[in-house]
């Protein structure tokens, strides 16, 4: 596997690419196994017929397929799920074009083997398109092997065709990852900037059924390219010819920047034109009061990444409030509907008290305190342990903070303190961004419940954070810490749900962390709960425990 | 033949200058030393000269053909190693080896084991594992593994003990001895003295000289040093023409004279007394480089 540039990229992201790919697989079964609840229900039929249909546009559910299993397994899958799965891997795949070995300093070296630069990125190009096929292939392979006895009645062209929409999805954000990476030479500027296009372009695409200001932007949005028209009905749409056209822009501009660029310099040069980029620079005056502490210094660090995740977390919140309006017109109908939906096909996103849906605090809450804002808040701080600890670890960083007259529980704790008050500083955003949606767009939320539901997605956070950072004092390793809690952070949440339906493993459910932040009751529905606390005691125990191991523990090994 | 040459070479980070009208020529089948402090431009040179960074102006050759445009050309005949190295962690030390030789498209293993035994390298273990030392000679053994016919060393021997870099001499020797071309950057003078044929001195981002190694130490003073078993008179010492400076030490009875030219007068005057000890520390290139730096900073 050590054969060329191209063997050793499939070579270094294969074990990722199996992951993902089994990740989409299992969701895509579990997903379609309930499709024979939805196949036989009349009365889901008549209510959706009741329905103007823009109303749960936003739930990706068309009400005028949704009871067909192209409809379903769309709205189900191909709307939201797949494209996050799909898109994370590939974004992680365009930061990794060049912009991760520039970092490492490995690029060098790799350059000073006769290859040329547009060798070595079209041959990882190669490889990432490849591996990136992988995780729609598995959701198409479960697509033909449930498509008989769950009775989706799929046509395999439709099959073929929504796959190929989603991996070209990818393919663009991978691309614009990749232009960055390649301009900037910086894999978190280059994950950055894909996942603060792919946010609001999702959102556009999503609610511009129901407003109608939105619609010259989502012409503009990939999603919108992709999901317009259900590839599994009408195979292959014009959408996708702009899907590949704009992924191709963004190999050539790949190639272009990336051939004429100085390398590992901090700058981001253009022939002729120079622009000097800001850490280059001397640090500025103002910001050198961050340098204090370690704690202040971890603020520092972080800064530019905690405003990015927060206004994420906050253009969610403020869709599904501008959203709220159009949905609150017919309320009862819309309960009806949900009331008729099985259980199970919400568990998925986190709801396990469906009618609550049909209720402003209930939607409202459905996305920025269920799905996106749970995984945006723990991603913040599974990788802020990541970034600020393990890396300083490997990258050998930590051993002169060391030589500084500084305990290293001192250490830790200053970054474990500096990370939760970036929870926090989110938090306070959210709340702002709360007051302000509420205000706007009359939703009647009380601002106790909007400050309530902050504190518990920051505690959430918080929780998790403090789980790597305890198991990165054991394991000395950020990747293995950013996986176990990634794992663990999935299964709780399943259980949370699952554990509503499933008897036996019902009393487990008091131990998921998702259940005490969760509970039944939608987050924007109450307040600062008692519940909250065991979050709170669950991120201290965790940093604590961190504290205690690392003063025993080699250090950079 | 030239192996190397620039005319006029600059490159600026942004306003910040990293090399500054660099005319160099390297000959073929020499080793040329590039010195200078931190900061001077050497790794900003060496990056220029193997296209990781473009030139703001100037341009420059290597076996004739242009860095930039045929830069693939000439790393298939260069062996390289970054002043600030980095490797894939997660390989083995052999992995990586034998991934850069597929890139080379060519077979060296026998070379590979045999420059591993020289340098009591163990390659099968991660690289993540390895001390900065073995990191360092992964990287010579990279460089040198396909016999390239130049190599172009960031300060190689840093992390190396004594003994490995006793090893890496020789291995430059033999280069030599084949007819190969080295240049390298050090700011280590004795290290430079010992290996090279030429040096060029590099200062605030300019190349400020260049010659021999011989012809450096000619152009340097001599110190002699002379223990007398009696207090002697250091203003004899002193009023010798060919003595520069007189040091008295060790409560009289050493001297310590700085002397340029012959020694033969001071040899002679000393001969007059009982002398316990003399050594002499001549011509070295570290005077030299350190006038070079405090000449230029005078100014
Ligand atoms: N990325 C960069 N941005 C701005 N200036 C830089 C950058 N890299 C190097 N420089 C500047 O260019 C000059 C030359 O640096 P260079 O790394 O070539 O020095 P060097 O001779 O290799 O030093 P050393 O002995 O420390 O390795 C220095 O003054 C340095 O400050
Ligand atoms: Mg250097």
């Amino acid at each position: 596997m050590l054969h060329n540039v191209f063997a050793k990229a499939i070579r270094d992201n294969l074990r990722s690419a199996i992951a993902w790919m089994t990740g989409a697989g299992v969701l895509t079964a579990w997903l379609i196994s309930m499709y024979p609840y939805i196949r036989g229900s009349e009365e889901i039929k008549e209510l959706l017929e009741q329905l103007p249909p823009e109303m749960i546009a936003t739930f990706g559910v068309d009400p005028a397929t949704f009871l067909t299993g192209a409809g379903y397994v769309s709205g189900q899958m191909y709307s939201f799920i797949g494209p996050i799965i799909m898109i994370g891997f590939a974004v992680a795949l365009g930061a990794a074009l060049t912009a991760t070995e520039e970092r490492d300093g490995t690029l060098d070296m790799l350059l000073s083997a006769p290859i040329s630069r547009r060798r070595i990125v079209v041959s990882r190009i190669a490889a990432g398109a490849l591996l990136s096929a992988l995780v729609p292939g598995a959701m198409a392979v479960v697509l033909l092997i449930g498509n008989g006895p769950f009775g989706l009645q799929l046509s395999i062209q439709g099959i073929l065709a929504v796959n190929v929409g989603l991996w070209l999805l990818g393919l663009v954000f991978a691309g614009l990852a990749g232009a960055a990476g390649a301009f900037t030479g910086r894999p978190g500027v280059a994950r950055g900037v894909a996942f603060s296009a792919a946010v609001p372009a999702w959102l556009v695409t999503t609610f511009a059924p129901v407003l109608e200001w939105l619609d010259v932007a989502s012409r503009m949005s990939p999603f919108t390219w992709y999901m317009e028209k259900n590839p599994l009905l009408d195979l292959w749409s014009t959408g996708l010819a702009w899907l590949v056209m704009s992924s191709v822009t963004l190999g050539v501009a790949t190639l272009w920047v990336f051939a004429r660029r100085d390398i590992a310099t901090e700058l981001t040069v253009l022939p002729q034109t120079r622009i000097t980029t800001k850490r280059s620079r001397h640090v500025k005056p103002r910001s050198v009061y961050l340098l204090r502490s370690v704690a202040t210094k971890t603020v520092w660090d972080r800064r530019r990444t905690t405003v990015l995740w927060a206004a994420g977390i906050s253009s969610v919140l403020l869709a599904s409030f501008s959203a709220w309006p159009a949905l609150a017109a017919n309320p009862d109908a819309l309960a009806a509907v949900i009331g008729a939906m099985p259980p199970e096909m919400f568990i998925i996103f986190g709801t396990t008290d469906p009618a609550a849906m049909a209720t402003p605090a209930g939607f409202i809450s459905s996305d920025a305190y269920l799905s996106t804002g749970p995984l945006v808040m723990i991603i913040f701080c599974v990788s802020g342990v990541s970034a600020l600890v393990a890396k300083e670890e490997r990258s050998g960083t930590l051993d002169i903070l060391l030589s500084n007259p500084i305990r290293r529980s001192a250490v830790l704790g200053g970054k474990a303190v500096g990370l939760a008050f970036l929870a926090g500083v989110i938090a306070v955003i959210l709340t702002v961004v709360g007051f302000v949606g509420n205000a706007v767009w009359n939703a009647g939320l009380e601002p106790m419940h909007i400050i309530g539901a902050n504190v518990g997605l920051m505690l959430l956070g918080i929780f998790f954070g403090g789980m790597s950072l305890a198991l990165w004092s054991f394991l000395g390793s950020g990747g293995a810490a950013v996986g176990i809690t990634s794992v663990v952070a999935i299964v709780t949440f399943f259980l949370n749900g699952l554990a509503t339906l499933v008897d036996p493993i019902a009393p487990l459910r008091v131990l998921s962390p998702f259940f005490w932040y969760l509970g039944d009751t939608a987050a924007l529905a109450k307040g600062i709960e008692p519940a909250y606390l065991l979050l709170l005691l669950g991120g201290v125990l965790g940093t604590a425990v961190a504290v205690w191991r690392v003063e025993k523990r080699d250090l950079g090994t | 033949m030239m192996v190397i040459e620039t005319s006029g070479l600059t490159k600026f980070y942004g306003t910040a200058p990293g090399i500054i009208d660099l005319d160099l020529e390297v000959r073929e089948g020499e080793i040329f030393g590039l010195l200078g402090p931190n900061g001077a431009g050497k790794s900003t040179t060496i990056r220029t000269l193997l296209n990781f960074l473009l030139p703001t102006r100037g341009s420059g050759t290597i076996f004739g053909l242009d860095i930039h445009k045929e830069t693939v050309a000439i790393k298939r005949r260069t062996g390289y190693l970054p002043g600030d190295l980095a490797l894939y962690d997660r390989m083995t030390g052999r992995e990586f080896l034998l991934y850069f030789a597929n890139l080379r498209k060519i077979d060296t293993r026998t070379r590979v084991r045999e420059l591993a035994d020289r340098f009591d390298l163990d390659l099968d273990r991660p690289i993540k594992a390895y001390s900065s030392g073995n990191r360092q000679k992964v990287g010579l053994v990279n460089a040198f593994m396909h016999d390239p016919e130049l190599l172009i060393l960031d300060e190689p021997t840093g992390g190396l003990d004594p003994l490995m870099q006793q090893e890496f001499q020789d291995l430059l020797n033999e280069v030599r001895d084949d007819g190969r071309t080295v240049f390298l950057s050090s700011h280590i003078l004795p290290e430079v003295e010992r290996i090279a044929d030429r040096v060029g001195i590099v200062r605030d981002q300019r190349l400020v000289t260049v010659d021999s190694v011989e012809a450096f130490k000619d152009l340097g003073r001599a110190t002699v040093t002379i223990r007398f078993a009696s207090i002697p008179d250091p203003s004899a010492f002193a009023s010798l023409e060919s003595v520069l400076e007189v040091d008295v030490r060790n409560g009289g009875d050493t001297l310590v004279l700085s002397i340029e030219g012959t020694v033969d007068a001071v040899l002679k005057m000393a001969a007059a007394q009982e002398v316990l000890s003399i050594s002499t520390r001549a011509n070295e290139l570290e005077d030299v480089f350190l006038s070079y730096y405090t000449d230029a900073d005078a100014s």
